[in-house]
């Protein structure tokens, strides 16, 4: 369990704001990483949410990354919404995806592919249904760098049930192809609970009221 | 003596009433009360995944077994020493980044904040610096006139205590960038002009 400060907007006073995570890090900085996430669909309440992602860490110091995933909580009505998040030298932006929407039970793919788009600092991101795009878009950042990929279950309560998680599939973008993980180091808050299947693959469980 | 249990007595009154105010925001963040704040999701902090303070001789180890050079500036703003070097922890050994902290009152705090210089060690992007100076960096060239870096006064900057951004530059030596964050733009080109390869010893 993790507390972030964060400041309101309406208030000048710090929130610290509960994070637990179940999860894997890669270790080392490459420019793409994709995976699996088998969508589940819990009970979430009250200001709490739950999204489960892949992700590259550009910069820990600055608190920089760029994610792609799916989401339920109060910031999607309590709905399941795909999502692309950074954060970088320009600020915080979220793109809520609207051409597409998450189904309970089904396993998306999740890439986000680093290269010379454009302008040499662009992120391809890419949702899959087997081998259909449903959607894609391409992200600038600045710094345009990789310490580390992740692929994270996040909640921001206890009582969300994350029974089913499942990610697999979890590999790194070599430039030319995408192999899969061979290290991890594994993350998981109480009460959560995970089986490291191998260095790819992981299912999670636990929490809920 | 007197004098002395006064000001002791208000210390601890000090300490009981921030340690109020923390367990107050605390137990608020349990009943789930943001206040309607910017919303973003989190990777784990760096010490979650491992990130830990390691001792000069260990990360001269470190410097070694990657067979690299590190560059650290050999100026520093005033009053300001080193206070903490970060690296992450693997169970095959040191990775990458590397966060070196310098503060003129003891601070460890990896991250990025209004009171200290901080620069954290990375591998080289494949990005040309010249794409960040198109993004609006201002360029940074060393005496040779080569484009080493640049600097961005005004970078977004989450991890702050009281302000919303501080200036970041982001430099390349080689094979290695170098994202170093510091209150002052002109004190930022000043460290960066001045680095130069650590040596043992």
């Amino acid at each position: 369990m993790s507390l972030y400060t964060v400041f309101a907007e309406s208030q000048q006073v710090p929130v610290f704001r509960l994070r637990y995570y179940v999860g894997y890090t890669f270790g080392r900085g490459y420019y793409g990483i994709s995976g699996k996430i088998f969508t589940i669909n819990p009970s979430v309440q009250d200001i709490n949410y739950i999204a489960q992602w892949i992700g590259i860490t550009t910069s820990y110091s600055r608190g920089y990354w760029i994610q792609v995933g799916y989401n339920k909580g109060f910031d999607t009505n309590y709905k399941l919404k795909f999502y692309v998040e950074k954060k970088d030298k320009n600020g915080h932006s979220i793109i809520w995806v609207s051409s597409a929407t998450p189904s309970a039970g089904t396993t998306y793919t999740y890439i986000i592919i680093g290269g010379t788009f454009d302008n040499g600092n662009g992120w391809k991101v890419i949702i899959r249904h087997g081998v259909n795009e449903i959607y894609s878009t391409i992200v600038y950042t600045d710094p345009y760098t990789s310490e580390d990929l992740q692929a994270f279950s996040e909640t921001t309560s206890d009582t969300i049930c994350i029974d089913g998680t499942h990610f697999s599939s979890l590999s790194y973008y070599t430039g030319r192809s995408f192999p899969l993980w061979d290290q991890h180091e594994a993350h998981v808050d109480e009460p959560y609970r995970i089986q490291e299947v191998s260095d790819y693959e992981f299912i999670a469980w636990g929490g809920g009221s | 003596m007197r004098g002395r249990l006064i000001l002791i007595s208000v210390a601890i009154l000090l300490a009981v009433v921030v340690m109020s105010v923390i367990i107050i925001n605390y137990v608020s963040a349990g009943k789930s009360n943001y206040y309607g704040e910017e919303v973003a999701k989190e990777p784990p902090s760096f010490e979650v995944i491992g990130g830990v303070v390691i001792s000069h001789e260990k990360f001269m180890k470190f410097v070694k077994s990657k067979g690299i050079s590190i560059y650290l500036p050999t100026k520093l703003p005033e009053g300001f020493s080193l206070t903490a070097i970060w690296v992450r922890n693997t169970s095959h050994g040191f990775e990458f980044p590397l966060i070196i902290v310098y503060s003129k009152s003891g601070i460890t705090d990896y991250r990025a904040r209004e009171d200290t210089l901080g620069i954290e060690v990375t591998r080289a992007s494949p990005a040309p610096l010249e794409q960040y100076v198109k993004d609006g960096g201002i360029p940074v060239y060393n005496a040779q006139g080569r484009l080493i870096g640049v600097i961005f006064p005004d970078a977004y900057c989450p991890t702050c205590i009281t302000q919303k951004t501080l200036p970041l530059a982001i430099v390349r030596i080689d094979g290695l960038d170098y994202l170093i964050s510091f209150k002052d733009p002109e004190m930022l080109k000043t460290i960066i002009l001045s680095m130069k390869p650590v040596t043992a010893g």
